[in-house]
């Protein structure tokens, strides 16, 4: 079970480029069931990533629809990692189903206010793009 | 938390399929954040927060 806020990691996605990813973290986004282009979801999420340096900072900061966040040194295996970013500006949907995952622990408050208002102005932009490879027939996820 | 409408997230939008140059753009690489052992152990729950200067 999750819920709104979450971080969650899962075990097996497909990523942006088709490929499939082991063990990433996403933020929950929405746990209702709905359909998108026909296809059942029932788990919406933005991915985290781990921001590498401050040249990898500067870029990520250039585009609007990354969220850059802070994670405690106690939280990371390498304290120089411990800023990282949403990719709000993509939308992954997932069928609990298909995949297994696991719940680390939640965003705070502030920072879900900060995302929900960055994803309702990126939605106004038109610049969100949907990540559906996860709900298809053929998704081999578990 | 405030969920964001049903209708957010049932609007039609382009697809990472047909538009992998969007997703490039905006530095698609993601890395996998490597948590520490009292994480993965549930010994420590995580909290994330925005950076102290946003």
């Amino acid at each position: 079970m999750c819920k709104i806020g979450d971080i969650i990691v899962i075990d097996k996605y497909i990523g942006d480029d088709g490929q499939a990813v082991g063990r990433h973290s996403f933020v929950v986004l929405s746990v209702d069931k709905g359909k998108i282009g026909g296809i059942d979801y029932d788990l919406v999420a933005n991915a985290i990533s781990s921001i590498k340096n401050e040249e990898h900072k500067k870029r990520i900061s250039k585009y609007k629809g990354n969220l850059i966040i802070n994670m405690d040194n106690e939280y990371v295996k390498n304290p120089n990692h411990k800023e990282g970013f949403i990719k709000a500006m993509c939308l992954v949907y997932f069928k609990k189903e298909k995949i297994k995952y696991y719940t680390l622990g939640s965003l705070s408050v502030e920072t879900w206010e900060a995302l929900e208002k960055l994803l309702e102005e990126l939605n106004e932009m038109d610049t969100i793009i949907n990540n559906t490879y996860n709900i298809e027939e053929d998704a081999t996820l578990v | 938390m405030k969920s964001l409408p049903k209708s957010f997230f049932e609007k039609t939008r382009p697809n990472v399929r047909e538009n992998k140059n969007i997703a490039q753009q905006t530095d698609n690489i993601v890395i996998p954040i490597e948590w520490s052992k009292e994480v993965l152990e549930g010994k420590k729950k995580v909290l994330i927060k925005l950076p102290k200067n946003n």
